[in-house]
């Protein structure tokens, strides 16, 4: 049968079955095959000559996965590699789709592991809460155990994409702007404060948990900050002022 | 000598979600046919509907979603047990009854025969709608209600303004998208001819409508990627 086609034709099925309200068990029954548990895609390289010396690429090998993302949900991807038809040694050609799609070698979409992250750090849910959302919402099925390892490597993608866009973010701090990271651990009736410019600990405080203390302490913490980004507006004197 | 208990079966059904009718005679020992069936009957357990029933599950009933059925892959399960039972129960539960092609969209399997079988035994009803045979409630105030409620769905489809864009309901999409996903390569006149047996029909104007819309001749084509620069 002719897949062209099919994954953007699942993503879109999946959109509207969601919108017009259907179950996520529904959907995924309606998208399985007699036969054949899931919908089997097929991934094509995009390119069509070698891009080292233009000439045809052949197959050299398919490759077949359990892929699972939140636009598609669970299917079987089958990766078709193609290689140069004169030179064996020219890169091999992989479909760009499937790479923005899902990690290689991975089955969870990048697009699940940062539902999953944002469900953990940012929503603050517990493991469990995740993976009982995820089964009722999506139809997807993930142990615990896996949902840790989505976190962890949700983090490490951030951390990634934070060190690849450092630049950028310097470029957009350097107005008048900065980063102030508030943490706070309470111990019997006593709130320690840890307030961070960069990675600099500006301020560490004991104070009692009302919430007028706070206010005056959050205050005096930013006041702080704006003296030294004031003293030092660049990142490198800061960090000299550290050291020195 | 090994005692044969029927929790043998209940600790096999709550380790897999589907077993075989081999798996269950295996968990007690090589047990015989009679035997296996002796133990089931002490047993919850639920049927698949199709491949000859083949499967067997747990009964559980928060496993059912809203239209009382479960399934593992392509394993579907009812639970009114029985496939004819579930043929009644959803035409009479329906809001504007159902059709053959319908029901065959729920529930994966070929159910006409099923149909004229409950018409004949008068559990249901049928009616002819726009060409195709609607099944309906035998109780005539409430096959009134879902012939009302067809009848609105088929005028809202058919009514537009002249000068008007097409209205495409969210359900003609996806029934377009749901063919293409099973054949990818066809064409607008044939999925016309994919999705007959609906009221109101998927006409050639809304699935035309909806390749536009959406591009879906467009979809899936793979661009050559030329490296011009490189190419001596």
């Amino acid at each position: 049968m002719e897949k062209k086609g099919l994954y953007g034709f699942l993503k879109l099925f999946h959109e509207h079955a969601q919108f017009a309200g259907w179950p996520a068990v529904e959907i995924t029954r309606a998208t399985i095959e007699k036969g054949n548990h899931l919908p089997y895609v097929d991934f094509l390289p995009e390119a069509k000559q070698c891009r080292h010396c233009g000439s045809d690429l052949h197959v050299q090998k398919s490759k077949k996965r359990i892929v699972i993302t939140i636009d598609t949900g669970t299917i079987h991807a089958r990766e078709i590699r193609k290689v140069c038809s004169v030179d064996l040694s020219h890169p091999v050609e992989t479909s760009r789709v499937l790479a923005q799609m899902v990690p290689a070698g991975q089955r969870y979409g990048y697009d699940l592991i940062v539902a999953v992250g944002v469900a953990r750090y940012l929503r603050n849910m517990q493991r469990e809460e995740i993976r009982v959302e995820l089964l009722h919402e999506k139809d997807i099925v993930l142990s615990t155990g896996t949902i840790s390892q989505l976190c962890d490597r949700f983090l490490l993608y951030l951390e990634a994409l934070h060190l690849n866009r450092a630049s950028a973010l310097r470029a957009a701090m350097e107005g008048s702007s900065y980063p102030l990271h508030i943490d706070a651990t309470s111990e019997s009736e006593d709130t320690l404060f840890v307030f961070r410019l960069f990675f600099l600990a500006i301020q560490m405080a004991y104070c009692g948990t009302e919430r007028k203390e706070i206010c005056h302490l959050v205050e005096d913490a930013i006041a702080t900050a704006k003296y030294i980004i004031e003293g030092f507006p660049s990142l490198a004197d800061i960090g000299h002022w550290v050291v020195g | 000598m090994t005692i044969r208990t029927p929790d043998m079966i209940v600790q096999l059904l709550r380790s897999k979600k589907v077993v075989r009718f081999e798996e269950i005679q295996e968990a007690l020992c090589a047990a015989s046919r009679t035997t296996t069936f002796r133990f089931l009957k002490q047993v919850p357990y639920i049927r698949s509907y199709n491949y000859n029933g083949c499967y067997y599950a747990s009964r559980d009933s928060t496993i059912f979603d809203s239209l009382g059925l479960y399934s593992y892959g392509d394993i579907c399960f009812s639970r009114d047990r029985k496939l004819d039972k579930t043929v009644s129960r959803l035409v009479c539960e329906s809001e504007a009854g159902l059709t053959q092609r319908e029901l065959q969209d729920l529930l994966k399997v070929r159910v006409q025969v099923l149909l004229l079988n409950a018409v004949r035994r008068k559990i249901i009803y049928r009616e002819k709608v726009e060409g195709f045979y609607l099944y309906l409630h035998n109780d005539p105030a409430t096959r009134k209600s879902q012939l009302k409620v067809r009848h609105s769905s088929i005028a809202t489809s058919a009514y537009s303004e002249p000068g008007d864009s097409l209205q495409i309901d969210s359900h003609i999409v996806i029934k377009v998208l749901l063919i293409l996903i099973r054949h990818p390569s066809l064409c607008p006149a044939e999925v016309v001819r994919a999705l007959r047996g609906y009221v109101p029909p998927v006409t050639m104007e809304q699935v035309v409508s909806v390749f536009d819309r959406y591009s879906l001749e467009d979809i899936g084509k793979k661009r050559a990627l030329r490296f011009p620069e490189t190419i001596p």
